[in-house]
């Protein structure tokens, strides 16, 4: 598919995702009210749950699945591994202690609506420098800086994800039998049942920025693709590059999982499916990543909602379930895949 | 471009590896960089692509009439002179032929930058110069050994630098790839490029390059044309092996022949040796 034509497709995709999951719900409300009700506001009860539930709503799915998109789709470009995800750091490990701890004080939901993505985010921001601390090596007399190889990134987040989890349990365990606890459990499964208007005034700028800085990076992300000696020799400097790719994706990583919890498989499986229509190009690849991961959240959440009616599945359950079949079948298809 | 190096001297925590190197190399020169693994070949690229920093002695590259210290210059401002690349390179993900090439624009391009008519002229003339034009839309992984290692050599023109610098450019190629990456290099150097590569093939080296450097236990064991360097006591002392020296009746280079160790020990039938044998 040409790239005109797909990013047309995702376009109206997503516009139409969004619009669909105003209308949709427990009480229908047909298009032309739903827009009447959004740009001028009646207070009726379904002026109500088309500007206050359904659309904050749609719209925070959007921006954390695009935002997850987007970083799964850098992380990839940067370790030169398709198997990447925003995860990779650790900052699921860390914001789920950062909730639980947010909970466990007693600070939920309930009780306040900023202590826990806080919590989350510091939490996810915290395990992703500590693993790039780790990560570094000391200066060698030779290297100009000092480095940080994808392997040990990729080892140190691994580790200081257990130590996390770890801290986790430990929590767990002492809320056994609590409330709390199924707070907890409810939270690191994801859910974008806590959207509101100051989470999107948080959420959509930063995602956003992301793309943005993101796809000023696009042209040395793909000359990356020739490994970090291949990439200097093109004149870029790769610890630099690599931090500031860090930062970028940290910082979108840790601001949706502060908003909707830990919510797997976005990350890694929709820049998959967008290399494989566009090809790898980072150019295209991440502003298309982010729209296909933005529409398949939206999707995912209307599933999440819908199942089980009127009970509510976390959303973190719909994204593996769909996620997991098809990244085995992408492992199983696609012989040499490390090179797609 | 003119490349001097001054006693220059590399370590990795105070383990020399490179030691009083010193040497210059002027415009449309071939230098091989030759001798057995581990003696600081792919160190001494690594050193002059700006990768490392020497740990002593300078490099200077001389441009139009000015010396620059390499050590002055900024990754992008060396990208723009010399284009590398390095052993065994891996790509990442499948890029087209033609996307990878034009990679090589990266050094004369602004961060938002798009590429302009400048900038496709150097990209088909790098493909046409290599002979990539027909594998232009072609994934990288579906090119043979050769084909990609001309990819990247495409890569390195694009940038349109005044020197090169490669690292076994025909490692695991057959004879006809190793034999069509040395002229494309040839053709450069002709053409002005300085060019410095190492090679493991000896008969390869002094078949294309204009001088040789034995490497040895990083220092410089010889350095003179092919026919100079390439001594059976040299080749001898650098790779401990015994062999002859013979030259191509065609082209008169020096060829090195292998003489089994078996051999060696039961003396050569030396009636077979050819005239100019000088083993």
């Amino acid at each position: 598919m040409g790239k005109g034509l797909t990013f047309a497709v995702l376009g109206s995709l997503a516009l139409a995702s969004l619009l669909g999951a105003v209308i949709l719900g427990p009480v229908p409300i047909p298009l032309g009210e739903s827009l009447a009700l959004i740009f001028r506001p009646d207070g009726s009860l379904q002026s109500a749950i088309v500007r206050e539930i359904r659309l904050p709503r749609a719209l925070l799915g959007f921006a954390v699945g695009g935002a997850l998109a987007l970083a799964g789709a850098a992380l990839q470009g940067l370790f030169r591994n398709p198997l990447a995800d925003p995860y990779i750091l650790g900052i699921a490990g860390g914001a789920t202690t950062g909730a639980a701890i947010v909970i466990a004080l007693g600070l939920g939901r309930r009780a306040s609506p900023v202590a826990l993505p806080l919590g989350a985010f510091l939490g996810g921001l915290l395990a992703a420098s500590l693993v790039y601390q780790l990560a570094k090596t000391r200066a060698q007399p030779g290297r100009s800086t000092p480095r940080t190889s994808p392997f040990s990134l990729i080892l140190a987040g691994v580790a200081l994800g257990a130590a996390f989890a770890s801290v986790t349990s430990f929590i767990i365990f002492f809320t056994a039998g609590d409330r709390r606890l199924s707070e907890i459990l409810f939270w690191g499964m994801g859910s974008l049942g806590r959207a509101s208007w100051p989470y999107l005034w948080a959420m959509l700028p930063v995602a956003a920025l992301g793309l943005l800085l993101l796809q000023v990076m696009a042209r040395e992300l793909n000359a990356l693709a020739l490994g970090e000696e291949g990439a200097q020799h093109l004149g870029l400097e790769p610890e630099h590059f690599k931090k500031a790719l860090l930062g970028v994706t940290t910082l979108l990583t840790s601001t949706a999982v502060a908003f909707a919890g830990t919510i797997g498989f976005v990350g890694l499986i929709t820049p998959h499916i967008i290399r494989l229509i566009l090809g790898p190009d980072h150019r295209s690849l991440l502003p298309a990543s982010a729209l296909a991961g933005g529409i398949f959240l939206i999707w995912a959440d209307a599933a999440a909602r819908t199942v089980m009616r009127p009970a509510e599945l976390p959303l973190g359950v719909i994204t593996a379930l769909i996620g997991a079949p098809f990244f085995l079948y992408l492992l199983r298809t696609r012989p040499g895949g490390e090179m797609r | 471009m003119k490349i001097s190096l001054q006693n220059l001297g590399f370590a990795y925590d105070s383990q020399p590896v490179l030691e009083g190197i010193t040497l210059e190399l002027g415009d449309g020169e071939i230098l091989a960089l030759v001798g057995p693994n581990g003696s600081g070949k792919s160190t001494l690229l690594r050193n002059i692509a700006g990768i490392l920093r020497p740990t002593r002695g300078a490099i200077y590259l001389d441009f139009k009439e000015a010396r620059l210290p390499l050590a002055r210059l900024t990754p992008r401002e060396l990208a723009r002179l010399l284009g590398a690349v390095e052993q065994e390179r891996h790509v990442g993900f499948d890029f087209t032929v033609r996307e990878l090439v034009e990679l090589g624009r990266l050094p004369h391009l602004g961060r938002l930058e798009r590429l302009g008519p400048k900038d496709y002229d150097a990209v088909q003339r790098a493909m046409e110069l290599t002979h990539l034009e027909e594998f232009a839309h072609r994934p990288i992984s579906t090119l043979s050994g050769g084909e990609r290692q001309r990819a990247f050599l495409a890569i390195a023109l694009a940038q349109e630098p005044k020197a090169l610098l490669l690292d076994e450019p025909t490692a695991h190629l057959d004879i006809n790839y190793q034999l069509e990456i040395m002229e494309i290099i040839r053709e450069r150097a002709n053409a002005g490029l300085t060019v410095i590569m190492a090679l493991h093939d000896l008969n390869l080296a002094a078949h294309y390059a204009d001088r040789m450097a034995l490497l040895h236990r990083g220092r410089i064991l010889a350095l003179g044309r092919p026919e100079e360097v390439l001594t059976p006591e040299r080749i001898k002392e650098a790779f401990g092996v015994e062999v002859a020296v013979a030259r191509s009746p065609l082209t008169g280079a020096p060829q090195v022949q292998l003489i089994p160790p078996v051999r060696a020990r039961q003396g050569l039938p030396r009636s077979q040796e050819g005239e100019d044998a000088r083993g």
